[in-house]
């Protein structure tokens, strides 16, 4: 694979940074992001941080739309709370033109009950996610995904496995109801109507054949690869090794380890003790995550702001996805 | 064109032939298949909005979609799952233990 480096077909159009909060996956996924635009790709750079730290650390206010940023470079950050309501909006929408005004009524306490169900917007920006990546090509050719802390990305990227399963023997069931009054309904008209057309199992196939799609996406090598931020720390490295083990049961192929505000071996006397235990947790990170790439970015002096920063930072951080090439 | 109608015939002596069947023979299992459809019907209800009854549900917010095919039948399968003592009770029922 080596003949791959540094070419931009060798490297998954899908790139996902996750890792525990404040590690600096939004500085990354810049970063990354940046650097991608500079070999010409087209590249999104999206954003699920509600608390909206992207627009900072690129300088340039982002919305739930798609607006440019540089030169091959754009952004966007999801407001997962307007995608679910927009959602609910338009099933409402739908309701009133099939069903009356009364039974919509007595209906609406039990959307409100979904919408506030602890899921919903995991999976509103889940299905943003897959929006996004079905647009491949035009005119983006690489996605950088800014996600969120650990565990919520972990219960987003799980979700078409555990969904697809769910509404598979969801959809059997139905089946089975149809068929039976299929076979009640020989005899019964209205029975027999019920079970000819039926916009659930419809409905219901959809949405499996997305889960479908976007598990293909995320567990393709040549298409999807998941970088883990983390600080040179035990706690982190043990719930890195954690996630990682659960992405790679979900079949999610992992890019890398990026160990980031790595100190500078010349950061003085008063770093010293810091320095000895931060080399043992690099070497505790080699040991544990040695087969897969791992990049070493080092504690600047100031915080990432604005896109001349977030070049310096690629710089920093190397071409991961090369070197991945090379490694192998 | 008389082997037509001559079809046409025999069809409609088939039909009555058949809900004379049905009436006397067929009435009974009928009525045991769609009760038991109507119960799959239920169960699968019941995996789709059980949020609603206090049941966990990995998908209600995709199932939601559902709720316009679903919003009319959505009041009467409540009041059924209500009514139900337990579904237990309402399964062994079946199967008349007496
Ligand atoms: N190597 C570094 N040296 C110094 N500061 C850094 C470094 N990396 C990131 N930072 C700063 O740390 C802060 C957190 O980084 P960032 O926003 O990228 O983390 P995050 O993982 O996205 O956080 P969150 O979980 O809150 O989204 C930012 O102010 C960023 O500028
Ligand atoms: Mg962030």
């Amino acid at each position: 694979m080596g003949d791959q480096k540094g070419n931009r077909e060798g490297k998954p159009p899908f790139i996902f940074f996750g890792g525990k909060g404040g590690t600096g996956k939004t500085t990354c996924s810049a970063a990354y992001a940046a650097r991608l635009a500079k070999e010409g790709r087209k590249t999104l750079l999206v954003s699920t941080d509600p608390a909206h730290s992207l627009s900072d650390i690129v300088g340039t206010a982002l919305s739930d739309k798609i607006l440019p940023i540089r030169e091959n470079l754009w952004g966007i950050e999801i407001d997962a709370a307007k995608e679910a309501k927009r959602y609910i909006a338009e099933i409402q929408d739908k309701m009133l033109a099939i069903v009356s005004p009364a039974i919509v009524e007595e209906i609406k306490r039990q959307m409100e009950i979904a919408y506030l169900s602890p899921g919903s917007e995991e999976a509103a920006t889940f299905d943003k996610f897959v929006e996004l990546m079905d647009e491949l090509g035009n005119p983006y050719e690489a996605i950088v995904f800014d996600t969120a802390p650990t565990g919520h990305t972990l219960r987003l990227l799980s979700l078409p496995e555990i969904l697809g399963t769910w509404i598979e023997s969801l959809i059997a069931k139905r089946r089975k109801s149809l068929e039976l009054f299929k076979m009640a309904g020989r005899f019964e008209k209205d029975l027999m109507k019920r079970a000819m057309e039926d916009p659930v199992i419809e409905s219901l196939t959809r949405r499996q054949k997305r889960f479908e799609k976007s598990r293909t996406y995320l567990t393709d090598p040549k298409s999807s690869a998941f970088f883990f931020v983390l600080n040179a720390e035990r706690m982190p490295i043990l719930e890195t090794e954690r996630a990682i083990e659960l992405l790679e049961k979900f079949g999610i192929p992992i890019g890398g380890v990026v160990v980031n505000r790595v100190i500078p071996p010349e950061a003085g006397d008063f770093f010293a003790a810091r320095l000895a235990a931060q080399e043992e947790y690099l070497q505790d990170i080699r040991r544990r995550f040695g087969a897969k790439k791992i990049v070493h970015l080092p504690l600047l002096r100031s915080d990432v702001q604005g896109m001349e920063q977030v070049d310096a930072v690629a710089a920093l951080m190397g071409d991961i996805m090369g070197e991945i090439d090379e490694a192998e | 064109m008389w082997l037509e109608i001559l079809k046409e015939k025999l069809s409609a002596v088939w039909e009555f032939f058949w809900w004379f069947l049905f009436g006397t023979f067929l009435e009974k299992r009928v009525a045991a298949i769609r009760k038991e459809a109507w119960d799959t019907n239920d169960n699968v209800m019941l995996l789709l909005f059980g949020d609603y009854l206090g049941l966990p549900n990995p998908i209600s917010y995709y199932t939601l979609e559902l709720l316009p095919y679903l919003a009319e039948e959505m009041l009467p399968w409540q009041r059924r799952i209500m009514n139900r003592q337990s579904v237990v009770a309402e399964k062994a029922a079946q199967y008349d233990f007496t």
